[in-house]
């Protein structure tokens, strides 16, 4: 994405303007000059229009939602609480099942031990501990050594995926950031995560973005085609 | 309309219990279990917080989400403080939500009514912007609730998400706006 950065200086401008408009931080002469702007301005109109709306549909979902809670019951939203312990049993019993089929139709589980297997065994190969430099960022440092151990323990997958994606996404922004230098061990802690949830596709497509910037031939991309290989 | 506020309520859970186990996991080492319980009395906490509300209540409070995370933190330091007598929490009912907006609602109505559109028309437009901002990605979902609905400064917004300065946040920010007005503009 090409970014056009006077534009982007520009609209930047203009939403702090906008911004003083809806905050009422204008002189009386400034806010006539800007509603003068406004009826000549389409561009400017439209910005803050859409500003003003969404300042609106966010205090309306926040009605909606609390609406909602005002129309359940104690029992319901003590039900409704309760519901992840349910889920989790379920999977449970989903991962016990799962096992009983290895032994009666064989294929779809072993496939299944396989790919969760493989998740494992390389969880360890790209850890973000060895790439931590020391003294700096260490909010972020802590994080990802947190994610990172879960991966390698398989402990709480779905929060820890949930996590690695919001990670994964800003490292890959076009803006510098915190995350940038640990994109590459970022990416790799969250395909071996999709690996240990069973969730194939997702983490080949992980595992095929990081292969672009670490071909076969370096130590990262050899190991990312050991495993396509395999799976 | 009962079922859509059933729909309503498991989306809002759904959202809150991703990122509460995350934070709670991040900031108090909380394990699977400890933060099913924490979850659990804070979502109660908050239905009872709530039951009592009118709408310009919500408006003067922050958001239902923040707020959820500020129950979910108080439970989880009241839980600590068993094992950890210098962490001391503070009651629920100490906390205070509440704020004055500072959206003028005389200028908002203003830019809302400035191209004289039919109510119908609007009506389109303000459901198809409720839909996007029930529904943006991270980083762009913290960034832009804590902007215009929590009405954080670019500073605290920095502090918050571990942006490492105010001008990251007001670069990205402005590329979140950007993205969900491009959106809006799909038919």
């Amino acid at each position: 994405m090409t970014i056009d950065i006077s534009n982007e200086s520009k609209l930047i401008a203009d939403d702090e303007r906008i911004e003083c408009y809806l905050k009422g931080r204008m002189t009386p002469t400034e806010e006539s000059q800007f509603v003068e702007l406004l009826k000549s301005d389409k561009e400017l109109r439209e910005r803050a229009k859409i500003q003003a709306q969404l300042i609106q549909a966010m205090r309306h979902v926040d009605i909606e939602t609390v609406k909602a809670f005002q129309n359940t019951d104690d029992a319901s939203i003590r039900n409704i609480a309760r519901k992840r312990n349910v889920i989790s049993i379920r999977h449970w019993i989903a991962v016990a099942a799962s096992v009983l089929v290895t032994f009666l139709i064989g294929f779809k589980s072993y496939d299944y031990y396989s790919v969760t297997s493989i998740g494992k065994e390389y969880a360890t190969a790209f850890a973000i501990s060895s790439q931590l430099r020391g003294d700096a960022d260490t909010d972020t440092q802590s994080e990802l050594e947190a994610l990172s151990k879960n991966v390698e323990n398989g402990y709480d997958m779905d929060s820890t995926i949930v996590a690695l994606e919001q990670l994964w996404q800003k490292a890959n922004q076009d803006t510098y950031n915190e995350y940038t230098d640990y994109a590459p061990n970022i990416g790799w802690n969250l395909a071996m995560a999709y690996l240990q949830n069973y969730e194939k596709e997702k983490a080949k497509t992980v595992l095929v973005k990081l292969q672009k910037d670490y071909p076969v031939g370096t130590a990262m991309g050899d190991r990312i085609q050991e495993i396509i290989d395999k799976l | 309309m009962l079922k859509d506020y059933n729909r309503i309520l498991s989306d809002f859970i759904k959202k809150q219990r991703d990122k509460a186990y995350i934070f709670l996991q991040k900031s108090y080492q909380l394990e699977k279990d400890d933060c099913d319980a924490v979850f659990q009395d804070s979502l109660i906490i908050l239905w009872e917080k709530l039951k009592d509300v009118d709408e310009q209540g919500i408006i003067n409070m922050t958001s239902t989400s923040t707020y959820f995370l500020a129950i979910c933190k108080n439970k989880a330091r009241e839980l600590r403080r068993d094992s950890n007598k210098m962490i001391h929490a503070i009651d629920d009912d100490e906390q205070d939500f509440s704020r004055t907006p500072q959206y003028k609602q005389e200028n908002i109505n203003f830019l809302l009514t400035l191209d004289h559109e039919s109510d119908i028309i609007r009506q389109e437009e303000e459901d198809r912007l409720h839909q996007l901002v029930k529904n943006l990605p991270e980083p762009c979902e913290g960034l832009l609730w804590g902007y215009y609905r929590d009405e954080l400064s670019l500073k605290e917004l920095a502090e918050k998400f571990d942006y490492k300065s105010e001008g990251t946040v007001k670069v990205t920010k402005h590329r979140c706006l950007q993205k969900l007005i491009t959106k809006y503009k799909e038919k």
